[in-house]
């Protein structure tokens, strides 16, 4: 069971969206991140089987993907903005996705509840689509994605607009999916990504600069962060040779996150990278900023 | 069997309804707009060119105005199910309520005591709204623009006020006139552009959606 | 403020699909009614008597005997124009209205029912005989004369005009209101070959008072009048669905612009971009207009477009955005396409009898004619009226537009008439 992607090319007009990209999902949560405009939301496109691709050889667990109607069988695909015809109510927006997906009367009635349950929903059968508040909504979009039970679960920016607590109860119900699937999951938030997933890939410009573990992740940029605190007037100076990924003042001091190849002159010390560090690094990196 | 039938409940109740609403509205309006009582044949012909066949534009059009919204679209294309099923049911649909729709206006026109061969002229009124309707839905798949979709038949019925001098065959009042030839060809190409429709929408190579 | 809202909503609307498909409807749409005239005026030349046209007459002989011989045929067919509420209708009369009808014809005309009844019948069949004949090929159109209906009001010293208008209103209550037979009409004359005096005075009214290009401005308006009454609807509904469509709504409201300020701006530009192809499409009929003129050796007014668009068009173009903009406000949909397009059907139908003057309050008023302009004159007043009865209800539309965006930005919502509040507040259910 595994998603592979070899040299995947696709061009829009003459904007090139994904450039040769090799790339090989396995079991569990994989976490792609990104930069808006990346090409995630393309790649994820293709694997829906949405999009054609350009070049390239794609297969869903063994099938590929121009046998769009069996890939569309083995994926639950959860789009950036899941929205259904306003009117429906939780129940009649679940069966509809449902026969669209294949499923036999017995099969839907059998599953429906059961899911709505599980992404609590439970309250809000009758509720209407429109009367949904965003988090309820991406709820049952995660609940119908999993209707038809599909080997591969594609979930494009599941958490944007959603509070810190509605967040984290999210990226939870997604691990607890995430057994025995693929579950892909897009982002340009890195916390999302360092709390759920083993692998993560990093798109920038539409080519893969990074496939690995977090720790492999981490690893880059080992020994590349430090911390400081330095005068508020030195902070432009500082800012413009550096690239500080955060920055806390109090008074006139501010106390200053960075990176940097080598141990900067000031009175710096290292500190242990995040992953998020880590990903700032590597687009700084890619774009040759240091 | 099942899914298709579900599919149809769910167009007619949470879209369809609408439409059906709109046309009910102009079907009730037709005695006040138009002549209708007593007519000879040609009189007839000209209630039911000039205006029943509008009722093809209101039914037919609407076929993907319910995936207006793009990430719905994606959301249902992403589905098993080809969305050119859920498009040739709703087509289905459609005629179906407008076969109806245009056979309820003959046979108000013959209760109210209007002189014409009932079938004839049911065949004729039924090729001028396919013709119509067709139209729109097919500009509408090309354009996903459903506002173009509703013009261009418009405009189209428009043109034909000035006669049959540029639409020749595809001249929309020619019944009025005693003359059927017309009927075949708006019928044929009606059903040749809804079908033409749904296929587009399933071929066509995807907007560049922005990444 | 206004001014930069204004230009980003000309250049959001010069950006749509549906802009650019309303200006290739436009010039499809002139080209086809219009585009093969040479906006030339020949000078009616003596001897061509029965090829002048028509004009009207209001001498009251004419208009008995006209009118008189119009109501036999009808009578003789038991079929009648009517106009009830502006639109047209055919009108069959029944047995006893009927009888009642034969009466007034029998007091007109001195002969009886079953004699009127026959009379009709034969002149109908002859007409369409000598027609059909007509219409073959090889006929000498000299030899042959077409059939005349033998048929005079009675000796008009025992019928009085009075009497017989007093008649004539009778016949009209009897086919429901609003026919041709109504005295109020009969008054304004009825239809006559014209002369040769008369097609030249016509022709100098055309060359000194419309100064040539005034007639043709008349008929430009006529033709395009039709589609400026429905076609900028299209622009405005794709305008509408793009921001429901993006999703643009919520940002667009939270903005500190005030919701007139927002929507005339978007009116405002909506309008101005769909006068501009018409007004385009003006400026090419009145350069060519002139130049015929010139040709002929006759001075053209080169302001004749512009005046008739500006007068005419410009209050149906305004119409239609208006009710474009507050339909697809108080439904978010494309109802406003129906609601239009019933203005729009009924417009037109209420003119289609009448396509000369007549104006009142109709939707489309028409003046399918070159030249009449002795009519034109006499119905200015009521065209003015006319317009200027669209142009100030266009503004109580967009008025009631402001109203509803600004109630939307409240926090109030509509949906298919149901009127709900937005319930996106509701409380959260935890996990």
């Amino acid at each position: 069971m595994e998603i592979r992607i070899e040299h995947l090319d696709k061009w829009y007009g003459k904007k090139q969206a994904l450039k040769g990209l090799d790339l090989t999902i396995g079991e569990g949560m994989y976490g792609l991140l990104g930069t808006n405009g990346a090409g995630k939301t393309t790649l994820m496109k293709i694997l829906t089987t949405l999009t054609k691709k350009s070049g390239g050889e794609v297969s869903v667990c063994g099938i590929p993907v121009e046998q769009a109607g069996k890939v569309r069988s083995l994926v639950g695909y959860l789009p950036q903005d899941f929205s259904m015809y306003g009117s429906m109510s939780a129940y009649e927006a679940m069966d509809y996705l449902g026969v669209l997906s294949g499923l036999t009367r017995a099969k839907r009635k059998e599953r429906i509840r059961p899911l709505l349950e599980r992404v609590n929903l439970q309250e809000n059968v009758r509720t209407k689509v429109r009367a949904m508040s965003g988090g309820m909504k991406r709820r049952l979009g995660i609940a119908q994605a999993l209707l038809h039970d599909p080997k591969v679960l594609i979930v494009d920016e599941p958490t944007a607009g959603l509070d810190p607590e509605e967040r984290v109860r999210f990226r939870n119900l997604l691990c607890e999916v995430a057994q025995d699937r693929i579950v892909i999951l897009s982002t340009h938030i890195v916390g999302d990504v360092e709390a759920a997933c083993e692998r993560i890939g990093v798109l920038d410009q539409g080519e893969l600069i990074f496939d690995g573990t977090v720790e492999e992740l981490l690893l880059l940029a080992k020994g590349r962060v430090y911390q400081a605190e330095i005068s508020r007037l030195e902070l432009p100076k500082v800012q413009e040779r550096y690239s500080v990924t955060s920055i806390l003042t109090t008074g006139n001091a501010a106390q200053i996150r960075f990176l940097a190849e080598t141990l900067p002159p000031f009175g710096a010390e290292p500190c242990k990278a995040g992953v998020e560090d880590a990903y700032l690094y590597l687009m700084h990196r890619e774009r040759r900023e240091f | 069997m099942e899914a298709y039938v579900s599919i149809s409940r769910v167009y007619l109740k949470h879209h369809f309804k609408f439409h059906l609403l709109a046309a009910a509205l102009l079907f009730c309006l037709m005695p006040f707009l138009m002549s209708t009582e007593n007519l000879g044949p040609e009189e007839s012909a000209r209630t039911l060119e000039s205006y029943a066949a509008l009722l093809g534009v209101v039914l037919l059009v609407p076929v993907f105005l319910a995936d207006l919204d793009r990430d719905t679209r994606d959301l249902l294309r992403s589905k098993r199910l080809s969305f050119s099923h859920v498009h040739g049911i709703r087509v289905l649909i459609g005629l179906v309520f407008l076969v109806a729709a245009e056979f309820l206006c003959v046979l108000f026109l013959k209760g109210c005591g209007c002189r014409f061969p009932l079938w004839s002229y049911f065949f004729g009124v039924l090729a001028g709204a396919v013709f119509l309707g067709g139209l729109g839905m097919a500009v509408y798949s090309l354009t996903d623009n459903p506002a173009v979709g509703y013009m261009v038949p418009l405009v189209y019925y428009a043109v034909n006020f000035g006669g049959d001098r540029y639409v020749k065959n595809f001249y929309l009042f020619s019944m009025a006139q005693g003359d059927f030839t017309p009927k075949y060809f708006l019928a044929a190409a009606g059903l040749l552009l809804l079908a033409l429709g749904v296929l587009w929408r399933r071929w066509r190579p995807h907007p560049s959606t922005p990444l | 403020m206004f001014g930069a809202l204004f230009f980003k909503e000309c250049k959001l609307t010069v950006k749509s699909l549906a802009y650019w498909a309303y200006v290739i409807c436009l010039v499809l749409f002139f080209a086809s009614q219009l585009g093969e005239s040479d906006w030339s005026l020949p000078k009616p030349l003596p001897g061509h008597e029965g090829e002048y046209g028509y004009t009207y007459s209001t001498d009251e002989a004419t208009v008995m005997g006209k009118t008189v011989k119009r109501l036999t045929e009808d009578y003789a067919q038991n079929s009648y124009a009517a106009y009830p509420l502006g639109f047209y209708k055919r009108v069959s009369l029944g047995e006893d209205e009927k009888a009642q009808m034969g009466e007034i014809l029998s007091e007109l005309t001195g002969r009886s029912r079953e004699e009127l009844e026959q009379l009709g019948y034969d002149y109908i069949n002859e007409e369409s005989a000598f027609y059909e004949r007509m219409s073959g090929d090889g006929i000498d159109m000299e030899m042959v004369a077409p059939p005349v209906f033998d048929l005079e009001v009675g000796p008009p010293e025992e019928v009085s005009f009075e009497r017989f208008l007093e008649l004539m209103d009778q016949a009209d209550d009897l086919i429901g209101g609003g026919s041709m037979y109504m005295s109020a009409r009969l008054k304004n004359g009825v239809q006559v070959p014209q002369t040769y005096e008369g097609a030249l005075a016509e022709y100098e009214d055309i060359v000194e008072k419309d100064r040539y290009s005034g007639a043709f401005a008349r008929l430009f308006c006529d033709y395009m009048g039709l589609m400026a009454a429905i076609l900028p609807v299209f622009p405005v509904v794709a305008r509408t669905l793009k921001d429901r469509r993006s999703k643009a709504s919520a940002a667009l409201y939270s903005k500190r612009s005030s919701s007139a300020c927002i929507l005339l701006a978007r009116y405002l530009a909506l309008l101005v971009l769909s006068m501009v192809p018409i007004l385009i499409l003006a400026g090419i009929a009145q350069v060519q207009c002139s130049q015929a003129a010139m040709t002929a050796g006759l001075s053209a007014d080169s302001f004749a477009f512009l005046k008739y668009v500006g007068g005419w068009i410009f209050p149906a173009a305004s119409f239609s955005v208006a009710v474009g903009l507050l339909v697809s406000e108080l439904t978010g949909s494309v109802a406003a396409v129906l609601v239009q397009g019933i203005f729009w059907f009924a417009g037109v139908f209420q003119s289609i009898d009448t396509l000369v003057g007549n104006f009142g309050l109709k939707f489309i008023p028409r003046f399918n004619s070159l030249g009449d302009t002795v009519i034109f004159e006499r119905e200015f007043l009521s065209l003015v009226g006319n317009r200027i009865f669209y142009g100030v209800l266009s503004l109580a539309f967009v008025a009631a537009a402001v109203i509803v965006y600004d109630w939307k930005r409240k926090g109030g919502g509509i949906n298919f008439g149901g009127l709900r509040e937005h319930k996106q507040s509701l409380p959260e259910a935890s996990f």
